[in-house]
């Protein structure tokens, strides 16, 4: 059956619009990285980076496919908690703004989140929470990977294969030419892209779909999406919460934007940062609460926000639905492939494998890394292994259990490595025996909760304090 | 040498690692009774515990399909339609309350699939509200921890 007039887009539209997208990013990396001299250029952006683009990265970075398609996913499965506790996603930004002053404060010449766990803790905590990282990274970079893909075939019928492999390309070709630089540069576009045109959406969807039909739909045929009381829902909220605060407190994303900008602009860009995010899962939430209306039914729940939009709004909505959830996707992906590659050059390669590496050899390793990462994460995209929502709350197993060692690392000079360790290695075990024997909507809340009462043994254990300067390496 | 065998090991172990992870709903499909040629077989979970599920047909529609809903075995009474989307292979449903539901593909011609069903059944309250608190309690602790040691640590720092 041939559906064409299903799709928003056609498939060769479909088609230029990533080449046209891909060119222009890809260029724009090129023009902002000649300026790049250093490795510390690269990967830092010269560690000068203002306010208004410090809080623009933060905010576009964590919109991402978390909130474009991932929150009306939670919206279409969960009803209203999905929507609402999706938005308290922005805490973890929030509440990051103090950790990123301290940061700032105890590491003014660190490079990595990595960096802070070995010299705060030692190697043995430093290999558990790398793994984190590294798996977390992956999680990430192929939900991401595979939200491009999805996107496409939503809203153009284009082979999921096509767009996944596109925003890869795209997104590894302009972090590759201009760094952390290029980065925080497409970021900052890429953010006002975002709020123009989901705002602009949700206003046409209300203004063309009345409020009141919707909720007569959704009371009638999918009440418990309306119900406050709904289980699986109330058993999520605070699971998606701890996530959220494992990803932002334990990610070298952010770790490397508070080490990149100005002192006294991180904790300002964090808290504006998570406020500009704050009502963004609303409004995207809010637009799945409008597909049974329409008579939306979609293959899978991840895809939910871009069909309806783009039914809404037509041919061009299914553009500018391309556009704004293309330039989510890519200022995530862009942010999480030089984080990650920072992590690689900096912890492994410079740390493990070459200590004595000249700044041009670390450039070129950084660069390496990207490519790497990139090829990696197409592979792991090629087979489609789970939806995007499983795929991330897997991760939360691993991130939660970072929560409390990170918190108590910066400001607490009582918790040894040995108790950091075992909070970080025991709550990523027990996250994943309660993932897999009872659900993903506990593996966060679990992970976070073993983690916090082996910190607090640690603490009221300790006989000696860290002193901060073994941090100035 | 030897860091960067180990560094491979670790690394590779972590490739098998990440595609662990499944979807949300353990499943097991269940069925159908039965199924007229003309229609892709319908497959459907036998029980959902989040009011929300996945219909799969064996392979791609080749003609325009509604999937039909009722809560009788024998469909006297059609509870809702669902146009299918296209020529994928699956739909989601969600926000269903307790209950058992019938479903079938209806096309064109008023020709019906074989029907399969799927109980919904959520979680007790008790057991979210429990998880709901205890995420709460730890909530709270975290961000007063947050809040009471940058506080301290400012006045620490003006006092220095």
């Amino acid at each position: 059956m041939t559906e064409a007039a299903d799709f928003a887009l056609n498939p060769q539209l479909g088609l230029l619009l990533v080449v046209l997208f891909g060119f222009i990013w890809v260029a724009f990396g090129w023009y902002l990285g000649r300026s790049n001299k250093s490795h510390e250029d690269f990967a830092l952006a010269g560690r000068h980076v203002g306010f208004a683009l410090a809080a623009a990265t933060a905010m576009a970075t964590w919109v991402t496919s978390n909130t474009t398609l991932v929150a009306p996913q939670l919206t279409y499965q969960f009803g209203v908690w999905g929507m609402v506790g999706y938005s308290f996603a922005a805490l973890g930004l929030i509440l990051f703004a103090p950790l990123a002053a301290r940061i700032k404060e105890l590491m003014p010449k660190g490079y990595t989140s990595g960096d802070f766990i070995r010299l705060r803790y030692g190697h043995a905590a430093w290999w558990v929470f790398l793994i984190i990282s590294v798996v977390y990274a992956f999680g990430w970079l192929v939900s991401l990977g595979m939200a491009g893909g999805i996107l496409l075939e939503a809203l153009s019928g284009l082979d999921y294969h096509i767009g996944m492999t596109a925003i890869l390309a795209i997104c590894v070709g302009y972090t590759l030419f201009g760094g952390l630089r290029a980065v925080i540069a497409t970021d900052f576009i890429q953010a006002l892209i975002i709020i123009i045109g989901v705002v602009g959406i949700a206003w046409y969807l209300i203004d063309n779909v009345s409020l009141a039909s919707i909720h007569q739909e959704v009371s009638a045929h999918h009440p418990k999406l309306l119900d406050l009381l709904f289980p699986a829902a109330l058993m999520f909220l605070f699971n998606n919460i701890f996530f959220g605060l494992g990803e932002i407190f334990h990610s070298n994303v952010w770790w490397s934007r508070a080490l990149a900008f100005r002192k006294q602009v991180a904790f300002k860009a964090y808290l504006l940062g998570g406020l500009l995010w704050l009502p963004i899962p609303i409004v995207t939430g809010f637009i799945a609460l409008a597909a049974p209306q329409l008579g939306i039914y979609p293959p899978g729940a991840d895809m939910v926000g871009p069909m309806v939009a783009a039914q809404v709004l037509g041919k061009a909505g299914g553009i500018i639905v391309f556009i704004v959830v293309f330039s989510a996707l890519a200022s995530s992906l862009d942010s999480l492939l030089a984080a990650t590659a920072d992590l690689f050059t900096r912890d492994i390669y410079n740390k493990k494998l070459k200590p004595q590496a000249t700044d041009g050899q670390l450039l070129r390793m950084n660069r390496w890394s990207i490519l790497f990462l990139g090829v990696a994460t197409w592979l792991f995209c090629l087979p489609k292994i789970a939806t995007l929502g499983a795929l991330l709350n897997f991760a939360g197993a691993f991130v939660a259990s970072t929560i409390f060692p990170v918190v108590l690392g910066l400001y607490q000079p009582k918790l040894s490595g040995r108790y950091a360790t075992a909070a970080m290695a025991a709550g990523t075990l027990l996250g994943l025996i309660a993932y897999f024997a009872i659900g993903f909507y506990v593996a966060a809340l679990v992970s976070c909760l073993v983690s916090a009462t082996i910190c607090g043994v640690g603490v009221w254990q300790s006989r000696n304090e860290f002193s901060w300067q073994q941090l100035q390496e | 040498m030897q860091n960067r065998a180990r560094l491979v090991i670790y690394i590779s172990l972590l490739f098998f690692l990440t595609p662990l992870a499944r979807s949300f709903s353990a499943q097991s499909l269940s069925t159908p009774q039965y199924h007229h040629n003309q229609f892709p077989q319908l497959l459907v979970a036998e029980l959902s515990r989040e009011g929300y599920f996945v219909v799969n047909t064996d392979q791609p529609p080749q003609q325009p399909l509604w999937l039909q809903q009722s809560q009788f075995a024998d469909f006297r009474e059609i509870s809702a339609e669902y146009e299918w989307f296209a020529d994928f292979q699956s739909m989601t449903l969600s926000g269903f309350a307790d209950g058992h539901y019938y479903l079938r593909l209806r096309n064109e011609n008023q020709q019906f699939s074989s029907s399969v069903m799927i109980e919904v059944r959520h979680y007790p309250l008790w057991q979210a509200l429990s998880l709901f608190g205890l995420g709460l309690s730890l909530f709270m602790v975290l961000v007063y921890l947050v809040l009471t040691l940058h506080v301290r640590r400012n006045k620490d720092a003006r006092n220095d």
